[in-house]
């Protein structure tokens, strides 16, 4: 690990934000990759991605919120909508390991578990 | 004179004979028997008197000796009247001492006892409990498997109401 991932992510928001199309945004992206490739932190590169949209939904003031539930279900994201500003980001994502119920993910960061593995859990 | 003689028949001659008589014997036994005799009585008569005193002596000697055990038996028995009041207030303390330590015995015990019940207690306890939980685990488990459907729609209900709470 030559650095830290917050490093990383820093310097990659930076190097987009000067960035005029998106043509140069996809190249800024493909150096920084090569990066990581030649530093050998490839390992750290979800954890980087992580922080650096952490970086820009600050920036935006948006929050990036992942509804999770065991099984697909009908009209969650309108569901939710109502809860949070129309900027933020919202996605449904199937994880059957919370067995029923849903868990709320706000920015990678806190999270609002209804799930039933919770309850489950809490009876241990 | 004369006549008052003849009447009572004295006989000059046979009196002086018989004063002789008395005067030789007076005198023999004088020289003779009385020296012995009042030697025998003054010995005798010290004797006794040795006695008396010795009597009297012996009489002191037993009242002293009978006031002596008089004393002695006081102090004896005012010895033995300490000693039995030192042995029973030894004894009494020996028994407050045996009260005192089965009274701490007994408090010991009772609080081991105490201890061991509230922990089997606890230990019944956390057992009915764990068998609750689990079983209330399987019912759950149950029921997820039969309706998933429906225990989603509780759970994404009760998150919708928590959110409303929050934004309030």
């Amino acid at each position: 690990m030559k650095y830290n991932y917050k490093i990383y992510a820093k310097a990659l928001v930076s190097a987009l934000d000067e960035a005029l199309d998106s043509v140069q945004k996809e190249k800024i992206i493909k150096n920084f990759l090569f990066l990581i490739q030649k530093n050998n932190d490839v390992r750290q590169l979800k954890k980087i991605i992580n922080y650096a949209s952490k970086i820009i939904y600050k920036k935006e003031g948006r929050q990036k919120i992942i509804l999770e539930t065991a099984r697909p279900q009908n009209n969650l994201k309108n569901l939710f909508q109502k809860f949070f500003n129309e900027k933020d980001i919202i996605e449904e994502k199937i994880n059957p390991n919370i067995l029923a119920g849903l868990r709320i993910v706000i920015n990678n960061e806190k999270e609002l578990d209804f799930s039933f593995k919770k309850r489950l859990e809490l009876l241990n | 004179m004369k006549e008052l003689i003849e009447t009572l028949g004295i006989n000059w001659k046979l009196l002086f004979a018989q004063i002789f008589n008395f005067l030789v014997v007076l005198i023999i036994l004088r020289v003779f028997v009385y020296d012995k005799i009042l030697k025998v009585l003054k010995e005798r008569k010290k004797k006794i008197e040795e006695g008396i005193i010795k009597s009297e002596e012996a009489e002191k000697r037993l009242k002293e000796i009978e006031h002596l055990k008089l004393e002695k038996i006081k102090e004896a028995e005012k010895e033995a009247k300490e000693l039995f009041l030192k042995l029973e207030k030894k004894a009494r303390e020996k028994e407050e001492q045996i009260l005192l330590k089965a009274k701490e015995k007994e408090n010991e015990i009772l609080a081991r006892a105490d201890i061991i019940f509230q922990n089997k207690i606890k230990e019944s306890e956390n057992i009915a409990y764990q068998n609750l939980k689990n079983l209330l685990k399987i019912s759950m488990l149950q029921l997820l498997k039969l309706k998933p459907e429906t225990i989603d729609e509780v759970l994404i209900s009760e998150a919708v109401e928590s959110l409303k709470k929050i934004k309030k």
